[in-house]
Parts: structure tokens; C-alpha cells; sequence
């Protein structure tokens, strides 16, 4: 491999990454301060696709693409936290029961509306050509997806770290019920993640659209192995973990797919199993994770 | 309740010996389509068992189910296609490796716990997957699957169908008092406790690990004669049978059936797997015909339908069918005391 052909690879491989960073934070976020299992996240992200392609196809630019899906996003998971998800907090096995059957609802609806075939998207007005960097060739838009990787981790890190509602849902997590009796409203806090986590999901799935060429139902089946694999390689809930391992991961498939195809997706799924048995905690674990 | 047998008293034993009846008449009342149904009922149901045994005997929640039931298939597929074995020896040796596997990917992931030993075993079966979808190892013929062969006329299901219903029936038997078996013996109490708290299992000397690896490959082992029943039923073996849809179908089968019971896997297989042609026989009729097209798409579609009932099985009846049955029966039967 000549040093163009690295450059490539490194970028594909950190575009990849961005949009398993924007997939698994969601899930990572959900799972770390709520404990929640939340095995609907695919199905979410592959709305999101699906919004990217709809606007997308009468025109709409891809700003308007995402602000609807962080929009559509935010509310549909604050809705489903207070009237069904809520109902499953402190039993791992009704989460992830819930979630799949919501999982399935929200695939099938999509391919009764949708229809069951793959819809492609147009090329791309803005960011759809080519730049050279260090003699390697990239997409303009692949560039973009890794700058938002960059901007939604550190925007969220920021909101966990030193805004007063990451501070209240860290501190949910830790105790809800003594949250609750200093006088917070740990509920509240709580349906907001949830919103968050899902309109992330969908924001990884617009973004995701140009990059996988279009939408289609089985997306979401596809992806939440995917996501799974990243949260728990970076340590279940840990979300600095999880952007060290969507970048891993997806540098790793990058130079895989290079040399062998199928590697692609073996990468993933070769990396979990090891991580599982050197170091079950994840890359960067969560303080206080059960193993 | 759980200490007991499976079946007690006489009108127990009537009432299984007159559903074994009822069962095995099947193939002279309906016709072949149903028949095959049949087949599919029985397999799954042995799947099902299979997954219940982990997780209703010993509390294990596997992702990874269908990599034991794939396994089984290629290699019964591989060994009668490929290397001319007869089928019944080929068959012996597929559940056997079924076993292996689940022996060695269990003695890996029972040293992690709740979600994690779930993404373990998603691992392993995801691996199995890509391996089969890209025949990488050379072992599945890619996307185009693995045709059997050596299959006798006896129980060719394009020849005949009732005889290879009868094979899967009679299996579903034998795995079902081998099950029994299992809940009656010393081993079967130590999952309960293994079960119900594991830290206290181990705090009584109870060698944990080493009781949910046995499990893991007992489970295997069952899930390898689903896989090799259904590789027959089906006569070609393709990459979806590794995939997490038939680890979906396990639990579903499981949860709505009634975890931890032993007739629930049975009951949720007859649920599960008659949904799609009795949402097919329900699209003809004039009353969903008379529907706007999408309508009709959403009452008729089964992942909708059963995804729909999923979520209202975990959020009103989490005991699943048989489970609610039983707590019914016990409110009535304490009643006049």
C-alpha cells in the first residue's frame, strides 16, 4: 500500500468512525446514565436515514435534513420514554424485550410506508466531490462527517461535564433517590437523555445516508449489532470509550476491507470478543461498571 | 410448582396423552400445507426449550442462540453433500458439534455476567454469520446457502410430509422428557439456585461456572437437533440461520410462551410460527380485502402484529401464556381452602 492509498483508507476509516461514534453515543449515553438496554436504537438511526432520504429527494438541503431528524429525534424518544420505556427501568431483560418489539414495530412501519427496497440517494449538491490531501483522494462530505463527530463529542462532553443538567443526570445515576429528595426532578432529567440519546440516533442515521448511498429497512437490524459492539468495546455507558472504539473500529475495517473483504465486517465482532475476554470492563471502563 | 415433574396426576397425564393424540393426527385432518407448518412448529419448539433451558432454568440471557442452531445445519448439510455420509451418522455428529461449540463459546463467556455474557454470545454468533454470509472458511457456499443431500424418499418433504412430521414430533417428545429429566434432577436444582442468586449459589460451594457451561452446552445440543430438523425440513441451509433473527424467534417464543415453564417453549412455537400463515390466510379474506392498501399491509404483517403483542405480553403478562395459566389455576385452587 503506497502512502496515498493509507491516506485514504485513514480518513474512509475515520468517517466510518464518526458515524459509529454518532450511533453508539446515543446508545452508550441511554445505557451509562439510565442502565437502560435500548435495543430500538438501530431502528431509530435507520429513520433517520430515511428522513435524509425523504428531504433529500424534494431538494431539501442536507442542514434541513438534520435539524428535522434531531428535531423528530428528540421528540419521538421523549414520547417514548414517559409511555413505554419508563415502565422497564431496573430490569435489563424487559428493556431489551420492549425495545425489540418497538424495534420490529418501528422496521415495519417503515417498510409499509417506505416500501421494502433500498431508496437511494441523489448525489450530493454541496460536499459530493473530491479533495486530495497528502496525495490521497477523499469526498468532501466524508471530511464533514468526521469535523461532526468531532463537534457532537465534544458538544456533549461539554453538556455532561459543565452544564447544569449533565450535572443533575450524573448525579441521577449515582443516587436518583437522593437527587429526588434535595428537590430535582431525576424523572424529568431522565426523559431528556432519552430524547437526546434517540434524536443522536437520528442524526447518525441522516448523516449516515450519503455515506451508505441511500436507505433501507434493514438498516437498523445491521447497525445495532454494530452499535452494541462499540458501546461494549469502549466499556458499557463509558462515552469517551465509545468514541476511542468507533474510531478503532472503524480505522480497523477501513484497512481490513483493503486487504480482504469480508474483514470488514469481521473486524468488529473479532474485536468484542477479544475485549470481552482480556478486558471485560471495555477500553476506558465506566467508574462503578458490574461486570 | 418448579420442584415437581412436568406432568401430575391423572388428569395431567390425560390431558398430555390426549394433546399428543390430537398432534400426531394432525397430518389426516389437514392438508400438506399445514403439515409443514407442523414441521416448523415442532422445530422451533425445540428451539425454543432449548433457549429456555438457559434462560428460565439457569437464567442465562443468550444473544447468540443461533449460532448453535446454524452450526448444525452446515455441518449436516457439509457431511451429507459434501463428504457423502449417510444422514443419520451426519446428523449425530452436527448436534455433537452443536455441543462443542457451545461447550468451548461457554466456557469463554461464562466468566461474564447479565448484558455482557448476552454481547459475548451476540460475538460469537455474528462471527459464525459473516463466516457463513461470505463462506470465508469455505464451510456454508456464501449467500446461495448449502443444499442437503442423501435425504431418504421416506421423509423428503417435497415427496411427503406427514413422516418427517412425525420425526419432528416424536423429537419434540424425546427433547421434552429429557428436559424433564434435567428439572427433576440434581442438577436442575442447582440452576434454580444457580438462577435465582448466583452469588449465594457459589457462597454454597455450587461451582457456578462450571454449572452454566454444562448448561450452555446442554441448551447447544438441543439447538443443534432444532438446527439439523430444520436444515432437513428446509433442504437447503443459508447464512439466516445463524443470524440474530433466529435468536429473536427463540426468545419470542420463550417470553410469550412463558419463561421458566415447561410447556410455555411449546406453546409459544404453536403462537409464534402459525402467526405468519394465519396472517396469510387472514389477508384473503373479504374483510381485510376491503381495506386501503396499507392497512391491510399492517394487519396481516407479522412482525408488526407480533411486535404489537410482544410489548403488551412484557408489559401486562411477563409470565407469558402457560406462566399466567398456572398463577390462574393456583388463585382458583386456593380459593375455597
Amino acid at each position: 500500500m503506497d502512502g496515498g492509498t493509507a491516506v485514504t483508507l485513514f480518513l474512509n476509516g475515520l468517517a466510518l468512525g464518526a458515524i459509529l461514534f454518532l450511533l453508539a453515543s446515543g446508545l452508550t449515553l441511554i445505557f451509562g446514565l439510565l442502565d437502560f438496554v435500548n435495543f430500538a436504537h438501530g431502528a431509530f438511526f435507520m429513520v433517520g436515514a430515511y428522513v435524509f432520504a425523504a428531504i433529500a429527494a424534494e431538494g431539501g438541503s442536507i442542514a434541513l435534513a438534520f435539524a428535522v431528524a434531531i428535531a423528530g429525534g428528540a421528540a419521538g424518544g421523549f414520547v417514548l420514554e414517559r409511555v413505554l420505556l419508563r415502565r422497564a427501568y431496573g430490569n435489563e431483560l424487559h428493556q431489551f424485550l420492549l425495545t425489540l418489539g418497538l424495534g420490529l414495530i418501528i422496521t415495519e412501519i417503515v417498510r409499509i410506508i417506505a416500501g421494502p427496497n433500498f431508496q437511494a440517494v441523489r448525489e450530493l449538491e454541496y460536499l459530493g466531490g473530491n479533495v486530495s490531501v497528502l496525495g490521497g483522494s477523499v469526498q468532501e462530505y466524508r471530511l464533514f462527517l468526521i469535523a461532526l463527530g468531532v463537534a457532537v463529542f465534544l458538544g456533549m462532553l461539554y453538556v455532561l461535564r459543565r452544564t447544569r443538567i449533565g450535572l443533575i443526570v450524573r448525579a441521577g445515576v449515582e443516587d436518583p433517590s437522593m437527587v429526588e429528595a434535595l428537590g430535582t426532578n431525576v424523572r424529568r432529567g431522565f426523559s431528556i437523555m432519552f430524547a437526546v440519546g434517540t434524536a443522536l440516533a437520528l442524526l447518525a442515521g441522516a448523516a449516515a445516508a450519503p455515506y451508505y448511498g441511500g436507505a433501507g429497512p434493514a438498516l437498523g437490524e445491521e447497525q445495532i449489532v454494530l452499535a452494541f459492539v462499540i458501546a461494549v468495546v469502549g466499556g458499557l455507558g463509558s462515552y469517551l470509550g465509545s468514541a476511542l472504539a468507533a474510531v478503532s473500529v472503524g480505522l480497523l475495517s477501513s484497512y481490513a476491507a483493503f486487504y480482504w473483504e469480508p474483514g470488514a465486517s469481521l473486524v468488529p465482532v473479532l474485536l468484542m470478543a477479544l475485549v470481552l475476554l482480556l478486558r471485560p470492563q471495555g477500553l476506558i471502563p465506566q467508574a462503578g461498571a458490574r461486570i | 410448582m418448579r420442584a415437581r415433574g412436568a406432568a401430575l396426576g391423572w388428569p395431567a397425564v390425560a390431558g398430555v396423552a390426549g394433546a399428543l393424540v390430537v398432534a400426531a393426527a394432525v397430518p389426516f385432518w389437514f392438508s400438506s400445507y399445514w403439515v409443514t407448518v407442523g414441521i416448523d412448529v415442532c422445530v422451533f419448539a425445540i428451539l425454543g426449550v432449548s433457549y429456555n433451558l438457559l434462560l428460565g432454568r439457569i437464567g442465562l440471557f443468550s444473544l447468540g442462540h443461533a449460532l448453535l442452531f446454524g452450526i448444525a445445519g452446515y455441518m449436516v448439510a457439509n457431511l451429507t453433500a459434501r463428504s457423502g455420509l449417510p444422514l443419520l451418522p451426519a446428523a449425530v455428529v452436527a448436534v455433537v458439534a452443536s455441543a462443542a461449540v457451545a461447550a468451548v463459546t461457554g466456557l469463554v463467556a461464562a466468566g461474564v455476567r447479565g448484558i455482557y455474557f448476552a454481547m459475548m454470545t451476540l460475538a460469537f454468533a455474528q462471527v459464525g454469520f459473516v463466516l457463513a454470509e461470505t463462506d470465508a472458511a469455505g464451510f456454508s457456499g456464501g449467500e446461495d446457502g448449502l443444499a442437503m443431500s442423501g435425504i431418504p424418499e421416506l421423509i423428503n418433504i417435497n415427496v411427503r410430509q406427514d413422516a418427517l412430521y412425525w420425526l419432528a414430533l416424536g423429537t419434540l417428545v424425546v427433547v421434552l422428557v429429557v428436559v424433564a429429566v434435567i428439572r427433576a434432577s440434581a442438577a436442575g436444582r442447582l440452576w434454580n439456585a444457580v438462577r435465582e442468586n448466583d452469588v449465594r449459589a457459589a457462597a454454597l460451594g455450587i461451582d457456578v461456572r462450571r454449572q452454566r457451561v454444562v448448561a450452555y452446552s446442554v441448551a447447544g445440543a438441543l439447538a443443534g437437533v432444532a438446527g439439523v430438523l430444520f436444515a432437513l425440513s428446509v433442504q437447503t441451509v443459508t447464512p439466516s440461520t445463524m443470524s440474530v433473527g433466529i435468536t429473536v424467534q427463540a426468545l419470542l417464543i420463550t417470553v410469550i410462551g412463558g419463561t421458566g415453564t415447561f410447556w410455555g417453549p411449546v406453546v409459544g412455537a404453536l403462537f409464534v410460527r402459525t402467526s405468519t400463515p394465519l396472517l396469510d390466510e387472514l389477508a384473503d379474506t373479504g374483510f381485510v380485502q376491503d381495506m386501503s392498501a396499507p392497512l391491510e399491509r399492517a394487519v396481516t404483517s407479522q412482525p408488526l402484529v407480533l411486535g404489537v403483542l410482544y410489548i403488551l405480553f412484557v408489559l401486562f403478562l411477563p409470565a407469558g401464556v402457560v406462566g399466567a395459566a398456572a398463577q390462574v389455576r393456583r388463585r382458583f385452587s386456593r380459593a375455597p381452602a
